[in-house]
């Protein structure tokens, strides 16, 4: 038993199955920000002219290494995870 | 056909021809870089992936990725998903050529995969992964690579560049590498609870060294053929396409072998071969446009590149890339498009670039995780845990590569 009154067992089950559901958010956030910084540079090409598309499109791809980073550290494994 | 274009016709046909020696030097590169006890399972893989590839993209794929004809010749180009080129039917001999172009691009960009997932994942996995990869992920991407060079994407009159696929073939075949190299895990015992990752040595430098050979003719082909038929070169500069290709390779296998003299204290021959590939990689996308001076820049900043991104993926971001395939295809296939924009052209090219690799990033990334994702699913990709400890020869073929050889130490090991 732990000092919260529950056994170490299924508190160590409890924060891993906390951990997975991060990790697994922490993927679909980065993915859902690659499309979003892609969305926004497909659409400043679409609708916007002269030099402002261009800033469009690195602030879109600034959006895209936001969402590279959250998917690599999603796909990280926790510690004690490995073999 | 007048005399002009009948002499680009045949020689941008001789160039084709020299692709499959760029399959061939890849496949001997993941054998190599691979354990012994898979070496056999690795290149019939290779074989048969190969073989998925190009009769998908001829059944489908070149559909799908619609006829680039139109650059070349400056007719109207085929929409996406053309009825008329399901099966290559009603494709003159012409739109034949660039067909077969990307029949052997596609075998080449579905080899990148396995490197990544060496040891560990299944035949018939990998051909149903080649089969998706040649259906969508790369014609998708080639249909962005061709289109945008008559402005679907570009940016003003300039699209983005690439001529010899070093982003329709390296990255995203570099990106399907990664997505399944996190699909599969890693290997066993590679890393371990405490401590360094376990080095895992290839089993055959030979290989791999004679396989960079023979994919630096395939290269110097696959440039030649690419800056012909999309950045519509005329047959003399094929002759920059072969100096910018070699001197890039030259320089990064160079450079790779300084930098790792200097971080390890002596050259490391695979990581010498994966910079001479990454020389390669990364001087596709400009070697039509690229001034030679250039093209060993940008030889040299993969050479470096290619050694610190596959020490980065190993230790830091705990990715198993037996072969350094993310490192060598994506990363460096990445600066390959950037390097373009760096040295040959206007702001607006850098930024026709920016957007091409946003394309990858952000759009062709998720498409190919989510589908290898869900085909692992239903056709689980690992293999069991005792087919990986047996050795994928012996587990999925029946027989190892090396029957005479003594068996490996670890296979007595007592469970």
């Amino acid at each position: 038993m732990n000092a919260a009154g529950l056994p170490t067992l299924y508190r160590d089950y409890g924060l891993r199955i906390l951990n997975r559901h991060s990790t697994v958010n922490m993927k679909l956030g980065g993915f859902l920000l690659l499309l979003a910084g892609w969305a926004i540079v497909v659409t400043a090409l679409a609708i916007l002219h002269g030099h402002v598309v261009a800033a469009f499109v690195y602030a879109g791809f600034g959006v895209e290494i936001l969402g590279l980073m959250l998917v690599f550290r999603g796909h990280l494994p926790a510690s004690g995870d490995e073999e | 056909m007048n005399p002009d274009m009948q002499l680009s016709f045949g020689l941008c046909l001789v160039f084709i021809l020299l692709e499959p020696f760029a399959i061939a030097g890849l496949a001997l590169i993941n054998t190599g870089l691979g354990r012994s006890r898979s070496a056999a399972q690795a290149i019939t893989t290779a074989l048969c992936v190969v073989s998925t590839a190009a009769l998908v993209y001829f059944v489908c794929g070149f559909a799908a990725a619609g006829s680039p004809l139109f650059i070349w010749f400056g007719g109207s180009g085929k929409s996406v998903l053309e009825p008329a080129m399901f099966f290559f039917r009603g494709a003159g001999v012409l739109t034949l050529v660039v067909a077969i172009f990307g029949v052997f691009s596609v075998g080449l960009s579905s080899l990148i995969p396995i490197g990544a997932s060496a040891d560990r994942l299944r035949l018939g996995a990998a051909c149903a992964s080649a089969g998706l990869f040649a259906a969508l992920t790369y014609p998708v991407f080639s249909f962005f690579s061709w289109h945008s060079r008559a402005g679907l994407f570009g940016t003003g009159s300039v699209g983005f560049l690439d001529s010899g696929g070093s982003g329709f073939i390296n990255v995203v075949g570099g990106l399907t590498a990664l997505s399944v190299a996190w699909i599969l895990g890693p290997r066993q015992g590679k890393y371990p609870p405490k401590g360094m990752p376990a080095a895992i040595p290839a089993h055959n430098q030979v290989f791999v060294l004679f396989g960079c050979m023979l994919a630096g003719v395939g290269w110097l082909g696959l440039n030649s053929a690419g800056a012909m038929l999309y950045t519509s070169i005329r047959p003399e500069g094929a002759v920059l396409v072969i100096i910018n290709t070699t001197f890039a390779a030259a320089a990064a296998a160079l450079t790779s072998a300084v930098t790792t003299r200097i971080r390890f204290r002596r050259p490391d021959a695979s990581l010498i071969a994966n910079g001479w590939m990454a020389g390669l990689v990364a001087s596709s996308a400009g070697c039509a446009v690229l001034k030679p001076a250039a093209a060993i820049i940008t030889g040299i900043v993969a050479g470096v590149l290619v050694v610190l991104s596959v020490e980065w993926f190993e230790l830091h971001l705990r990715i198993d890339d037996p072969c350094g395939s993310i490192s060598v295809h994506a990363v460096c296939g990445i600066w390959g498009l950037l390097a373009v924009g760096i040295f040959a052209g206007s702001g607006a090219q850098f930024t026709a670039q920016i957007v091409g690799i946003a394309t990858l990033l952000g759009f062709i990334f998720p498409l190919t995780y989510g589908l290898n994702w869900t085909l692992n699913r239903f056709i689980p990709y690992r293999v069991s845990l005792d087919g990986e400890r047996q050795g994928l020869d012996l587990h999925e073929l029946g027989a190892d590569a090396y029957p005479e050889f003594v068996v490996h130490a670890d296979e007595f090991l007592q469970r």
